[in-house]
């Protein structure tokens, strides 16, 4: 399952820190979820070593761009926690 | 005649106590109240600004009637410490006594309201002011005073929100500091300058329009052998010269023009009239503008700071 | 007689303009490696 098709079907979605969330956790979402994670990770750690910053300030930066750039009807994560759907 | 109540009531996770009371006579009901609360992270939940410390008392004398509650009280505020969005401010304290009548809230300090530091990238000290008079919307402030950049800022008077330009006059600034803002520094600069800046106080955005910076007494130029100015210099014998009469500059003369945009832009434009005592003395007029996004300079500089406090704090750097 | 050189200084003083915009560097760069995460090729958002 694509990426797309797990966040049309609304269940996974962007979050505020960077890094994709389960909304509803079929096996598949969960596995999708983990691996994408992990490759945002890597990414982020590149990101933060060339530019001198630290992980956390790539990955609050890359969160808010997802969230901004998620299609509507495709769910994200407010600050306090709650899944809303863009 | 007429019943009275006690009461008081906790709010475990945030370590907060009201204590309340109440009596009814005839058809009038009026009591005291008091509340005691550290203010903590717990509680900034949902707020824009994260309290990191500190401690509010408040008790007042309250009323019932037809058109809504009036309570007459004071405020007591202490050690507050809180994080707006990577600026940090800390060692806040002051009094205000506060009235509501209904809708109307109205405040206003009992002595000066100070703050200990507020680091904008920068660290602003010493603040202190009072509060004249507050109604939630609009803050009227006094006797402003603040250190920064090695000299201090003085208002009489301030609004906040206000669309008006209002004069805060600026001393003994310390060229030296203004010149280590620099993210990657092209000149060394010494000496002090002051002047005035007039200030549009937004709701969350600062401009400054017409203002004007001398300097309080001889000041120095030192231009440093930095990538950009050597890149420079290669390119034509005329930057050459200009750089070589640059390289130590004493300066007689420093006049400088300042605007800044609610967004950040900030346009100086700067008259320098001085000698290169290494040239024989000769006599330099140097005209220099500067445009820059304050905001972002300031929070380049808050990230800075964040990398410089986990070098300091050894945490483990991700990828190093 | 034997030639004098003076000494003095240029009466004339020399004049330079500089006109300089800063552009911050980190959060502009660290955008752009953020931007260039989002191409479709990277599937990661």
């Amino acid at each position: 399952m694509s990426l797309d098709d797990a966040k049309g079907q609304g269940l996974v979605g962007e979050q505020p820190n960077g890094y994709l969330g389960v909304v509803k956790a079929t096996p598949e979402a969960v596995e999708l979820v983990a691996d994408i994670n992990n490759k945002r990770r890597e990414a982020y750690e590149r990101i933060a070593r060339e530019n001198g910053i630290t992980l956390d300030q790539v990955a609050t930066l890359a969160g808010q761009k997802a969230i901004e750039r998620s299609s509507a009807g495709t769910y994200v994560r407010t600050p306090d926690g709650q899944w809303v759907t863009k | 005649r007429g019943r009275a109540g006690e009461m008081t009531l906790q709010v475990p996770d945030w370590q907060s106590r009201l204590a309340a009371s109440a009596s009814l006579t005839g058809d009038d009901m009026a009591g005291h109240v008091s509340v005691t609360s550290p203010l903590s992270p717990a509680m900034s939940d949902g707020l824009s600004v994260i309290f990191r410390g500190g401690l509010l008392e408040a008790q007042g004398d309250w009323q019932w009637r037809d058109d809504g509650p009036y309570i007459e009280g004071g405020l007591r505020l202490r050690d507050l410490q809180l994080d707006w969005g990577g600026i940090t401010a800390s060692g806040g304290a002051g009094e205000l006594a506060m009235r509501v009548h209904g809708e109307q809230v109205t405040l206003a300090s009992r002595g000066p309201i100070t703050l200990t530091e507020l680091d904008i990238g920068t660290p602003i000290r010493n603040l202190r002011m009072t509060l004249e008079h507050a109604d939630l919307i609009t803050w009227s402030l006094s006797d402003i005073y603040a250190d920064v950049l090695g000299g201090y800022l003085r208002a009489p008077a301030l609004d906040w929100p206000s669309p008006a330009f209002q004069p805060v006059v600026i001393s003994r600034i310390s060229l030296d500091q203004v010149a280590a803002l620099q993210t990657d520094p092209v000149v060394q600069l010494a000496g002090r300058v002051g002047g005035y800046l007039p200030l549009q106080l937004g709701t969350d955005s600062v401009a400054v329009q017409g203002g004007r910076l001398a300097n309080e007494e001889p000041l120095a130029l030192l231009l440093m052998p930095s990538s950009s100015t050597s890149a420079m210099a290669g390119a034509n014998r005329a930057v050459q010269l200009a750089l070589d009469s640059l390289s130590v500059l004493q300066i007689s003369d420093f006049q400088a023009s300042l605007d800044m945009t609610a967004d950040g832009w900030l346009d100086a434009a700067v008259t320098i009239r001085g000698e290169n005592p290494q040239q024989r003395r000769l006599p330099v007029v140097f005209n220099y503008t500067h445009r820059e996004n304050v905001l972002v300079l300031l929070r380049s500089l808050r990230i800075g700071d964040e990398i410089s406090r986990q070098v300091m704090d050894k945490l483990p750097q991700p990828g190093r | 007689c034997t030639p004098r050189i003076a000494l003095e200084a240029p009466k004339e003083p020399i004049t330079i303009n500089l006109n300089v915009k800063i552009d911050h560097e980190i959060r502009l760069r660290v955008e752009k490696d953020i931007d260039e995460l989002f191409s479709d090729d990277s599937a990661l958002f």
